[in-house]
């Protein structure tokens, strides 16, 4: 017992200790993959191949254009990264340029902890900001630490590119920024508790920004002396004063005169405030409608951006306007508030600005759609419009340039939904036609967007400017046969199942008689024959014969026929027969064995292609026959009796006839098992006939359809029966040979 | 069951019990001794040295901060998704700054039903403050009067000026106006307002506002505007105008600072947002100790003009040096 124990404490360690050394040869196995799979810090890309899935993004709207990265997001800490969070020691460099004022856009390295937020993450940032035209080079931790800013000669414009690099070795992290004019401004910092590794990534902060030419690669000491001229690198030691708003520059010269002062100070919110100076000549967009035709009239306007793709369409309070042609230090994102000057063109239902010159006054003043039927948009009033319209998907095709095209209809109006981009495709393929749609987007009359198809078109700016009211109704065509299908399944299956159902109970009856038979004959016709045996035995030992001979033959008499009566019972109540030998055979049995002794004749005749006959006909049939057959023994004094089994292609005809008496058909007539035959002729569907004239013999003809015959209208059943009745037949024919044993 | 056997099993569960923290611990770090401070916006002069006094005060109590915010600070549906974010993440506490004062409201109060505690800086939203709930605010009234006594004393007693950036969707832009003009009205009965202008979330409207106004040939003789984004507007359109000189600026909130050393900006009244990170700390560290903390902590403001900033007293609350331990 106490081995017992020992081995199963023993075993129990062993399990533990293998499962723990199992887990740590995975974690260790993990890692040793994943440093592997992180290998060497390499990546370049020039954006002209689609990389793009390979960047993260945190926030920001990034897209490849040109052979750049961009983003037109003016938000505070837009964040791309890629790489991988094991390099160590790397430098990674890019072509920079800002698109916007008051902002500054740069490059990540050794980053780790990346979230959506303006510092949130792990990491070191150098970028070119022009708030006051410097190389920043500080560490964000969700926070945001600045170690140098360092002026840029000239200084930081906008929509120029600048070469930056970014060096983490060690903990000495180093960043330069090569100006157009080739002058080199360098930023370095050696950080004690710096982060060791990250990945690398792309920055903006308050303002969009172009990327292009991202290169990492490994970094040697000969990198860091290159970027250093082996100048000592000075420790990190961030200002405490919050920057750059509000840290004074160490250049101030309070002697100087306030007018230097603001000159020296003020040169990038000078910039800044020039970018939102409004023109006070601006006219509301509604009056472009009422230029004089013909003549192109230089105009300026002032509105929302509503759409920037295929054409830029802004909208103030009383309308919208298409601008063909335009310039803009900033491309322009929906949303923003313009202002636009150029050439106003009359055209059939709205103007279109063209060679504008568009200047973003500020961001983020959204408009709301109008919403409108789509029999008030066909009327071209709401042409270059931002509107929101409903209509019934009638069709969806592919379109040139990666466009969408959905085909609508509402308010007996047709009208068309264009989508752009890679993702609408994707995005609508979903969609159900017959589906109910709300769209918001730019309403054209233009024929270059309706084909002079339909009164208007939607222009949709994006993907989610659909929306699926509700699916499209259940009784579309293919639901509709579906059903009809599911229907017609259902009620085969049923048909199938009665089927099913009254093959077992006919066959229980079945069973039954034969069970009735077969306890008739040991103990009924037994018990006849004793009590006849035991009647002859007392007669022949009885002397005085006179009246108790009269008797016992009367006894004697009444007993043979009750045991004929019972033989004749077991018969018709046994099935055996007609299973060994068939229909005709059967009854032709059945009819000699009634005239046994006599002089009837039996003639049979059968004609057609003989075949199966389900097991619930051919016995309706042979009661029948069996019924006409006695009839005409019992009551006819026929000399022939004529059975004939003709098979036809979908029915079959019993005829049984004689040349006896015969009889006058009419009420009375049904006593003789005429009501017994035509209700079993009934029970499957057969038709009755009965001839008969007296002095000219009686037949009866029973034609009953055969499945042939339901076989050309429901071809499911008829397989299905003929699959039930060989695999019955099989079974009977079996049942038949081992039943008589019972005999 | 035997002692050894049943010791033998213990050991391998502690084992593997063991195996299971080492492999799964930087999953399932929690945050719990973390509080999630969330401002109306990140890296701004306003809000850093929030980050700071908070930072600071949680290192002492053996505290983490979790600073971020949604990058855009107009963007208030954005500021209460983060804020659903931030609750899901199992933080001790929350300390916020509402962007709007209306729209907080109801995600606040369902934070207090979980049982987070949670700090409110800048706007009463309304709520009373309870076990779980306290505020930091900046004192509004005495900005207003503090301001309406600068202007009494730039313009001698007498002039004509024009309020901007009143935005009623910020409880405490409305306190500091009406402090403003009552203090005016009682003080300096002879300064008359001559136009109100509501406000904005963005410096280019807050601009245009200021534009149209100069243009609209209205005399002023000074500038009252009520928040740092129409402060920048209103100093942008006078620098546009040249009228730095002609129309004094008093504005609120500390943004741009090298315009008060020129004199293109007369004056800011400046929050104390280092003390008030400082005190809101301290109240979450009460609130998740289960301590009776004070419901309102109010904030004086600061004056700061091109005497005084340089002053320790204003530099202290433009200090952001939330790297340091101490």
């Amino acid at each position: 017992m106490r081995a017992r124990r020992w081995f199963r404490s023993t075993t129990t360690l062993v399990t533990a200790s293998v499962a723990a050394m199992a887990l740590i040869a995975v974690v260790l196995s993990l890692r040793w993959y994943s440093a592997r799979a992180a290998g060497q810090p390499r990546y370049h890309d020039s954006f002209r191949l689609d990389k793009q899935d390979q960047w993260q993004p945190f926030g920001g709207t990034w897209e490849v254009a040109g052979g750049a990265m961009r983003n037109d997001s003016d938000e505070r800490g837009a964040k791309l990264m890629n790489g991988n969070t094991r390099w160590k020691d790397y430098l990674v460099e890019a072509d920079v340029q800002l698109l916007g004022q008051y902002g500054d856009a740069g490059l990540i390295i050794r980053a780790t902890n990346e979230e959506e937020g303006v510092d949130a993450y792990d990491g070191y940032y150098a970028g070119l900001r022009d708030l006051d035209n410097t190389l920043i080079l500080g560490r964000a931790a969700y926070g945001w630490v600045e170690y140098q800013a360092r002026h840029v000669t000239p200084r930081v414009y906008a929509q120029q590119w600048y070469h930056l690099k970014v060096l983490a070795y060690g903990c000495d992290i180093i960043a330069s920024a090569t100006a157009p004019s080739g002058a080199i401004t360098t930023d370095a910092i050696h950080d004690p508790h710096c982060v060791q590794s990250g990945r690398f990534g792309l920055k903006s902060y308050q303002t969009g920004g172009l990327w292009r030419n991202v290169q990492v690669r490994a970094a040697t000491e000969q990198d860091l002396l290159d970027l250093t001229g082996g100048l000592k690198i000075p420790l990190a030691d961030p200002d405490p004063l919050v920057g750059p708003t509000g840290k004074p520059r160490t250049d101030w010269d309070p002697s100087r005169s306030a007018t230097d002062a603001e000159e020296q100070y003020l040169e990038p919110l000078y910039l800044d405030m020039r970018d939102h100076h409004v023109d006070p000549g601006g006219q509301p967009i509604v009056n472009l409608r009422a230029l004089p035709p013909g003549k192109p009239t230089h105009v300026v306007i002032h509105g929302v951006v509503t759409l920037t793709f295929p054409t830029l369409f802004v909208q103030d309070s009383t309308g919208g306007v298409a601008i063909e042609s335009f310039q803009s230090k900033t491309p322009p994102q929906i949303g923003d508030q313009v202002e636009a000057k150029g050439d106003a063109e009359l055209h059939d239902f709205s103007s279109v600005l063209k060679d504008a010159e568009v200047h973003i006054l500020w961001t983020h003043a959204p408009i709301h759609p109008m919403v409108v039927t789509a029999a008030q948009a066909a009327t071209g009033s709401f042409d270059a419009q931002y509107i929101e319209v409903e209509g019934h998907l009638e069709n969806k095709q592919e379109g040139p340039n990666h466009t969408m095209v959905l085909d609508l209809e509402e308010d007996n109006q047709s009208f068309r939904a264009i989508a752009n981009g890679r993702g609408a495709a994707d995005a609508f393929r979903g969609l159900k036609d017959k589906s109910r749609l709300r769209l918001r987007g730019i309403c054209v009359v233009d024929p270059a967007y309706t084909k002079d198809l339909t009164p208007f078109a939607i222009l949709l700016p994006s993907i989610n400017d659909v929306e699926i009211l509700e699916g499209p109704p259940w009784w579309s065509t293919g639901n509709i046969v579906a059903a009809i299908i599911v229907l017609l399944l259902l009620i085969l299956a049923a048909q199938a199942l009665h089927n099913y159902v009254e093959r077992w109970r006919l066959i229980a009856v079945l069973e039954e008689r034969q069970r009735l038979a077969h306890e008739m004959h040991d103990t009924l016709a037994q018990s006849f024959a004793g009590i006849g045996f035991q009647l002859q035995a007392i007669r022949d030992e009885i002397d005085d014969r006179g009246a108790i001979d009269r008797e016992l033959d009367l006894a004697s008499t009444l007993v043979r026929r009750s045991h004929e009566e019972a033989r004749r019972n077991i018969a018709a109540l046994r099935p055996e027969l007609l299973e060994s030998v068939g229909l005709l055979q059967a009854l032709e049995q059945s009819a000699k064995s009634m005239v046994a002794g006599g002089a009837i004749g039996i003639t049979t005749f059968s004609s057609g292609e003989v075949h199966g006959i389900p097991v619930r006909i051919s016995d309706t049939l042979f009661r029948i026959g069996q019924e006409a057959l006695a009839n005409a023994v019992r009551h006819s004094n026929p000399t022939t009796m004529l059975i004939s089994l003709v098979y036809r292609e979908a029915a079959l005809e019993l005829l049984i006839e004689d040349d006896g008496s015969g009889f006058v058909l009419g009420a009375d007539s049904d006593g003789f098992g005429i009501r017994g035959m035509k209700k079993r002729a009934d029970s499957i569907s057969a038709d009755l006939q009965i001839r008969s004239m007296p002095g000219k013999g009686t037949a009866v003809r029973t034609i009953v359809p055969l499945p042939d015959k339901l076989m050309r209208t429901l071809w499911p059943t008829s397989i299905w029966h003929l699959l039930w009745e060989r695999r019955f037949h099989g079974q009977e024919t079996n049942k038949s040979a081992n039943s008589s044993s019972y005999r | 069951m035997t002692a050894l056997s049943r010791f033998g099993t213990s050991r391998g569960i502690v084992i593997l019990s063991t195996l299971a923290l080492v492999v799964c611990f930087p999953a399932c770090n929690r945050s719990s001794n973390t509080v999630a401070v969330i401002p109306r916006a990140c890296g701004t002069a306003l809000w850093e040295p929030l980050h700071a006094g908070a930072t600071h005060v949680a290192h002492h109590e053996g505290m983490n901060i979790y600073w971020n915010a949604s990058p855009r600070e107009d963007d208030v549906a954005g500021q209460i998704d983060f804020l659903e974010k931030i609750v899901a993440r199992g933080y001790a506490g929350i300390i916020i700054t509402p962007d709007q004062t209306l729209p907080l409201r109801s995600p606040i109060r369902h934070i207090i039903a979980e049982g987070l505690p949670i700090v409110v800086v800048g706007t009463n939203l309304g709520i009373a403050p309870s076990s779980k709930l306290a505020y930091v605010l900046n004192d509004d009234a005495a900005g207003g009067q503090m301001a309406a006594r600068r202007i009494g004393q730039i313009l001698n007693g007498h002039g004509s000026i024009a309020i901007l950036g009143i935005n009623p969707q910020l409880t405490g832009i409305t306190i500091r106006e009406r402090s403003f003009e009552d203090t005016l009205e009682k003080e300096y009965p002879n300064i008359h307002v001559v136009a109100r202008r509501l406000g904005y979330y963005s410096v280019p409207q807050e601009q245009q506002v200021a534009e149209d106004l100069l243009n609209s040939g209205v005399s002023l003789d000074a500038i009252v505007a009520l928040s740092h984004i129409s402060t920048r507007g209103v100093f942008y359109a006078l620098v546009e105008f040249d009228k730095t000189r002609a129309i004094k600026l008093v504005g609120f909130d500390q943004d741009l600072m090298p315009p008060i050393r020129t004199g293109g900006i007369d004056s800011v009244i400046m929050e104390r947002s280092n003390n008030m990170g400082r005190i809101a700390m301290e109240l979450m560290d009460g609130l998740i100790q289960g301590r009776q903390v004070q419901g309102v902590s109010v904030v004086p403001p600061l004056l700061m003009t091109r005497e005084n900033i340089d002053s320790p007293e204003v530099r202290q609350q433009l200090t952001a040096d939330w790297w340091k331990t101490q």
